[in-house]
């Protein structure tokens, strides 16, 4: 019989804090992480406003010999990685390190490592640490970066597969620990402020310039942020066994592809309802058992207007009942890592029974006729919710999120 | 019962070929795709070789409109995919986007694009970055540009494991046809061959120690046995098992060898039904031949040695597509029952078990192990057997 799999443990690095209790606090208090954008010059750009992290002191959490052989994502990674696992009160040392793994999501991975070459080669004509540098760059250092730091030996996989990478990355997390291949794994995202995405997005014409407003008539975009979300899976029964406090279940995921544009959503968001669905049969759980979904939100007329006609085409009339609301306004966009950062979010309101809003909502886009929690969290049951992602190049992901007790209480009904 | 998994059709653009029957012909004729570089100058280098494919000319494969704002990676993958639809698919796949997924394996994206971008930001301004240009960016540029291109709405993902990267696509992909997400993946592993990546591969102190670059793509398709009989497909090879191994790199032989045992026990196979080994560890082709050292103790039983070879002095270090170099190897061999000899070989490694061919060698061949090892750690191992399926 196939395993079920709960989320014990959580990490979280976000524009809104590090940890999952600053995290969580900010978040239900609707605390904006958007500030001017510090760690690139923005003067000849029209927007100059980000998710940037602050406070995040590295050597909390990694040795300087750590933090000197890898980059910036890395270290959000391995950071976010040990949280989860303090989270979990997880001791790795007393695991058998062949059965767990590290899944990891990315949109550009150590993407400030090529700015820093850069930014030697053709500002500042120094040659210093070239070779280092180079070394450090490849994507597929950041989950080994994990796996080194915790001396992890079972599966390892890292998935740059743009904005929905996180959720693409629990997904797999989870299908390893179901299917008996993996007892425990280590899952998320993790991005590092680019300035690649910030003038790509501003060139498209995406960006807001002062604040993100999903699902408004006046949203003027997305807002280019950073940050790490990391979960700590395992069996249920692992769980149980060893008295683990449990957030949430995961029930099951769904992914598809637009097949449509690279940079454009589908018009109908055929591909997100396509994730829904499969999501919702992958848990056997029918659309009228949702009672929150976690949005991909980013604030762009484009991706709010297909997320929503994707909640119409699965939900049909309920869709403009169920809430939906979006963290992004709070956060702006962490690229890969935001999805992930949204699973911890979605974990949390199963666990807590309460809503994260969607702020600066002033007025609804008759577009976007939902209820998406708008300025001011809320108290409200959450046996089950979704958590939508989507990406750069059509990919979807969702994912299924329960209370641990509620298929029990499910089948009981039943 | 457990589903068997076979692939059904593949091809390749490689520096020694850009169909799947000439790379097989270069194989076996010991042709080598390592040469004097031609798409930069390399007068400031003190390396000059690599295995680019010099001519390589998408539009002998894509339509031509739109072709400039396509990244090489991108066009690599493409162009592969273009022919093994049009050599592959029926008009039920056609039909069947949906239910097919794209699992590519790749690591620097189009690493020039992306330095590219960065570099016109700082040095000209932000007005000179171009929008038509930006999606290029996304190390999922090439895997999403199949779908698109395609109309495929399953699964869509990018693998990044470095060396490991293809065959950890083969894996992952397995799963989403194991748990029936999608009915067919079209699985593959692209990696250019650009200025960028060489200056970055010379720097890191790689191409010192004898690295040599390459560049290609091959992709091909994997589908349960049951799709395959449907779609009156032929089963080319059949995937018996994999296997997967994270080490430090002070137990990286150590990983190589668990990652072998995995798969043989996936497999349910010993290392003597194995007839040839084919591996790929990041780096130069010794760093293949010592896999021999890993193994050794591991094949103490043999009698009669098994054949290894590498494909590193024909194709370069492709790194995230050279996994899906040794599947198309690794099938070519199966069906023409014939080992290619190994090229480039400075230093022989001596083995009673295993025996490194400098000629093409006839042979019946069963069951390909194939090996595939990232420096940073991740091992992944899978073993092709010969399909008895017609």
């Amino acid at each position: 019989m196939a395993r079920r799999v709960v989320i014990t443990g959580m990490g979280v690095i976000s524009s809104i804090g590090i940890g999952v209790d600053e995290f969580w606090q900010n978040l239900i208090a609707g605390t904006s992480g958007i500030s001017e954008v510090t760690k690139i010059d923005t003067t000849d750009f029209p927007c100059h406003k980000g998710g940037e992290i602050r406070n995040f002191e590295v050597m909390n959490y990694l040795s300087l010999a750590e933090v000197e052989s890898m980059g910036e994502c890395s270290q959000f990674a391995v950071a976010c990685s040990k949280m989860a696992l303090q989270d979990a009160r997880v001791d790795v040392q007393q695991l058998n390190p062949e059965t767990m793994g590290v899944a990891l999501g990315t949109t550009e991975g150590e993407v400030q490592v090529l700015q820093r070459l850069h930014d030697k080669l053709f500002i500042t004509h120094e040659n210093d640490h070239i070779s280092q540098l180079c070394r450090q760059y490849p994507t597929a250092k950041v989950s080994a970066n994990v796996a080194h730091a915790l001396g992890l030996e079972g599966y390892n996989v890292m998935l740059p597969n743009a904005c929905a990478s996180g959720n693409f990355a629990i997904g797999y997390a989870y299908d390893l620990i179901k299917s008996g291949k993996m007892d425990r794994m280590l899952a998320g995202g993790a991005d590092v402020f680019s300035r690649i995405s910030f003038t790509g997005f501003n060139r498209i014409f995406a960006v807001a310039p002062e604040k993100v407003q999903p699902f408004d008539e006046n949203r003027q975009g997305m807002m280019v942020a950073e940050g790490a979300g990391i979960v700590f899976l395992e069996s249920l029964e692992s769980a149980l066994q060893r008295g683990a406090s449990i957030y949430a279940e995961i029930a099951g995921y769904g992914v598809s592809c637009d097949a449509h544009h690279m940079t454009i959503p589908h018009p109908d968001g055929k591909g997100v309802a396509l994730s829904i669905q499969r999501a919702l049969a992958d848990a056997e759980i029918q659309p009228e058992a949702i009672d929150y979904i976690c949005m991909h939100g980013t604030g762009t007329k484009a991706n709010d207007e297909g997320e929503v006609k994707a909640l119409r085409e699965v939900f049909g009339e309920a869709a403009k009942n169920i809430p939906a609301s979006s963290i992004k306004s709070m956060l702006g966009h962490a690229m890969g890592a935001a999805s992930a950062i949204e699973t911890v979010a979605t974990a949390l309101a199963v666990k807590n029974d309460i809503l994260p809003p969607t702020i600066n909502l002033e007025v609804l886009d008759p577009m976007c006729d939902i209820d998406c929690v708008p300025n001011v969290a809320r108290k409200q049951p959450v046996k089950v919710a979704l958590n939508n992602s989507s990406a750069f190049g059509g990919s979807n992901a969702c994912l299924v999120l329960t209370k641990v007790n509620w298929a029990g209480e499910r089948d009981q009904d039943a | 019962m457990h589903d068997r998994f076979v692939i059904t059709g593949l091809e390749v653009i490689s520096p020694i070929g850009s169909t799947y029957e000439l790379f097989m012909n270069n194989l076996y004729n010991g042709v080598s795709g390592i040469k004097n570089i031609t798409l930069f100058n390399t007068d400031s280098y003190p390396y000059k070789l690599a295995a680019e494919i010099s001519e390589f000319d998408p539009s002998q494969y894509l339509e031509k409109k739109g072709l400039r704002y396509l990244d090489r990676s991108t066009t690599l993958i493409l162009s592969a995919v273009s022919n093994l639809i049009k050599n592959s698919f029926t008009a039920r796949d056609e039909e069947d986007g949906e239910n097919i997924g794209v699992v590519i394996g790749n690591t620097f994206g189009s690493l020039s694009s992306i330095s590219n971008y960065d570099r016109t930001m700082i040095t000209k301004g932000y007005t000179f970055a171009s929008a038509s240009l930006f999606p290029n960016c996304a190390k999922n540029c090439p895997a999403s540009r199949i779908s698109i291109q395609h109309n495929l709405m399953g699964v869509n993902a990018t693998i990044s494991n470095g060396v490991a990267s293809s065959l950890n696509a083969i894996d992952y992909a397995l799963n989403f046809l194991s748990n029936r997400r999608i009915r067919m993946a079209l699985i593959g592993g692209v990696e250019e061959f650009s200025e960028e990546t060489f200056w970055g591969f010379t720097e890191a102190g790689y191409s010192a120690q004898g690295v040599v670059l390459g560049e290609g793509a091959s992709a091909f398709t994997l589908e349960t046995l049951s799709s395959a009989q449907e779609n009156n497909r032929r089963a080319l090879a059949e995937v018996a098992g994999t296997g997967v191994h994270f080490a430090s790199q002070k137990l990286f032989p150590q990983a190589i060898r668990k990652s072998v045992e995995k798969a043989l026990q996936h497999s349910q196979m010993q290392i003597s039904d194995v007839d040839l080994v084919i591996a790929h560890v990041g780096g130069t082709l010794q760093n293949d031949l010592n896999v021999i050292h890993v193994l050794d103790d591991l094949a103490k039983e043999i009698t009669d040695p098994i054949p290894f070879i590498s494909l590193k002095g024909y194709l370069g270090e492709c790194y995230s597509a050279s996994g899906a170099f040794q599947v198309a190897a690794a099938v070519g061999i199966l069906e023409q029952q014939m080992i290619p000899p190994v090229i480039g070989v400075v230093e022989p490694v001596v083995s009673t078990r295993f025996s490194v061919p400098t000629l093409k060698i006839a042979k019946d061949i069963q069951n390909i192990l194939l090996v595939s090892a990232d420096f940073s750690g991740l091992c992944v191992s899978l073993i092709l057997k010969k399909s008895d399926s017609e």
